[in-house]
């Protein structure tokens, strides 16, 4: 545990000292551990099967931490340990019973704990698919056409994209599967049962046109198969039910249940298809304030405790088709104690914070008032910590605005 | 550089920007023919196809000649795709009559417009207005004072307005 200080110090050696008894040391993280064994507020790094966040992608404030660090790592919480056993539960019952979405307070560590339970699901040999920017499918980045078949908005260049990455990080688990259902949709029904499931994904990735059919197979194959359960994790989740920025030909925006990718996650995640064994995991972020949860999903995850909402507000009876049977999760406010050490031990191991273990100054004791400048200390960790009100993002934020130039 | 009615659009620029190059279109109508068209927000010129530029090209050159706009029949939660494409169907006359009037109807660009502009301020003269007179004499039309600060009507304000 962290001891209390007593008084400035009078010699460099002894602050040396000092801080060394001070800072608590962390058990190291053990290669072969996984994170089920690993106790609360240690250290882990990311396993990263087959260079899993390079395929996928990160959101967007995840990637630029990681940038910092030298190698992506998190602190395992409890909440972490919670996440793995709800995922152990879930391995063997349908997707349809276990949709859970992540909520809590802004900064509270969703995206991390997203990123920690895909880490665990593709370890564990689940089949996974990641999207780390739910935004990006509805923010009108990427090309789109109407398709008279579906009645919907196909977005070709997304699908494509899904596909490679699924394909890239799940390679190894699909290559043994086969296609088990006919396929019944016009230019894909050369695809008989029996050819392997990785023909088809290149089928979609090489030809743009067919990839919205072929990513809406491949899910459709995954629904049937018992070998492995298959985890559909989305962040950004709050945005496949907000109207997108696309519009269609008379300037309307276009509703996120008509454009094909989009509306593939809504079917999965209300509960319209499911795999036999699955699950699907959101993480709800309040970061862009274009795409906020609407009224209807705060509802459903019961997040609207402190609301007044008019009895004249309207609700899309089509979304909430989308909503039945959500879980909510709720992510901790706060840091305990031994997770944010764990936390102030990643970013002062990394050498992120500008402080010195070697005091090459005189101390006197108008520097005890900038413990920032005496070493990675309790001090430190106490007044970031209070500081921050124990939010991880507020934490962290703090430590790095320890950096003096 | 893509050419279309003599107006060069720069490859690497967005569509929806490049479209403000023509004169007549601002960045209102720039969205509307984006959507007409369906190019999504970020493209560019470069991303843009071959037919797409052709029925670009065809419907800037008479926009009021045009074919309207496409209603698409939009599936339901509970639609289930079927196997062929079915033929487009044309929408129904309760549909027809609740769409709003199509505000690329009456787009005019590049000459039509400067030619309108002009015929404006002909058939001001001809009656004899204030508006005609103002623009006869090359100063302010609009009430503007001419003490000081007119320096944009005399350079522009003309019978033969370039536009």
């Amino acid at each position: 545990m962290v001891k209390k200080s007593h008084g400035p110090p009078e010699q460099i050696g002894d602050m040396r000292n000092r801080s060394a008894k001070n800072f608590v040391s962390l058990t190291e993280p053990d290669a072969q551990e996984s994170i089920s064994t690993t106790s609360v507020g240690s250290i882990m790094t990311f396993k990263e099967p087959t260079g899993s966040f390079h395929a996928f992608g990160l959101p967007r404030s995840l990637l630029l931490e990681f940038r910092l660090l030298s190698k992506p790592c998190s602190v395992v919480r409890e909440t972490t340990l919670k996440a793995m056993n709800a995922l152990d539960s879930a391995k063997n019952g349908t997707s349809r019973d276990s949709r859970i979405v992540l909520t809590g307070d802004s900064g509270s560590g969703k995206s991390f704990l997203l990123l920690q339970a895909v880490d665990y699901a593709l370890q564990s040999g689940w089949i996974v698919l990641y999207i780390p920017r739910a935004i990006s499918l509805l923010d009108s980045s990427t090309s789109y056409q109407y398709d008279p078949r579906t009645q919907t908005y196909q977005q070709p260049p997304a699908s494509q994209q899904l596909l490679k990455r699924f394909l890239s990080v799940n390679n190894t688990t699909l290559q043994s599967m086969k296609i088990t259902q006919s396929i019944n949709i016009g230019r894909l029904s050369n695809f008989q049962v029996g050819t392997p499931l990785t023909q088809l994904i290149d089928a979609g990735i090489k030809e743009p046109y067919i990839s919205c059919d072929v990513l809406s197979a491949t899910l459709e194959q995954l629904e049937h198969q018992t070998n492995h359960p298959v985890l559909l994790a989305i962040d950004d989740f709050q945005a496949l039910y907000c109207t997108s920025q696309y519009r269609d030909p008379d300037y309307n925006r276009i509703r996120s249940y008509h454009l094909s990718v989009p509306r593939l996650l809504l079917e999965y995640a209300g509960g319209l298809k499911s795999y036999t064994k699955g699950a699907v995991l959101g993480a709800i972020s309040s970061t862009n304030t274009n795409f906020q949860a609407p009224l209807e999903l705060r509802e459903a995850l019961q997040l609207t405790g402190k609301e007044v909402i008019s009895p004249y507000e309207s609700r899309s009876s089509e979304l909430v088709q989308y909503m039945h049977g959500l879980r909510p999760f709720q992510v901790p406010a706060k840091l305990s104690v031994p997770e944010s050490l764990g936390l102030f031990g990643i970013w002062s191991r990394h050498l992120a914070l500008h402080t010195s273990n070697d005091i090459y100054f005189i101390i006197t004791p108008a520097l005890t008032s900038l413990p920032h400048l005496l070493g990675p200390n309790d001090e430190l960790f106490h007044s970031k910590y209070t500081e921050a009100s124990a939010n991880a993002r507020q934490f962290v934020r703090g430590l790095l605005g320890t950096i003096e130039t | 550089m893509v050419h279309i009615l003599g107006v060069q659009l720069p490859e690497q620029r967005l569509t929806k920007k490049a479209f403000t190059l023509f004169y007549g279109i601002g960045q209102h109508t720039a969205a509307r023919l984006c959507a007409r068209f369906q190019i999504h927000d970020r493209s560019r010129i470069r991303d843009l196809t071959n037919n797409q530029i052709t029925q670009i090209a065809a419907f800037l050159s008479s926009p009021s000649t045009a074919p309207t706009t496409p209603t698409f029949r939009l599936a339901p939660p509970s639609f289930r795709p079927p196997v062929v494409a079915p033929a487009l169907q044309e929408p129904s006359k309760r549909q027809k009559e609740g769409l709003k009037k199509d505000p690329l109807k009456d787009l005019r660009i590049e000459s039509e417009l400067r030619r309108e502009i002009r015929e404006n301020i002909a058939h001001h003269r001809m009656i004899g207005s204030y508006v005609g007179r103002r623009h006869a004499m090359n100063l302010p039309v609009r009430g503007q004072r001419t003490k000081s600060n007119s320096s944009t009507a005399r350079k522009l304000n003309k019978i033969e307005r370039r536009g």
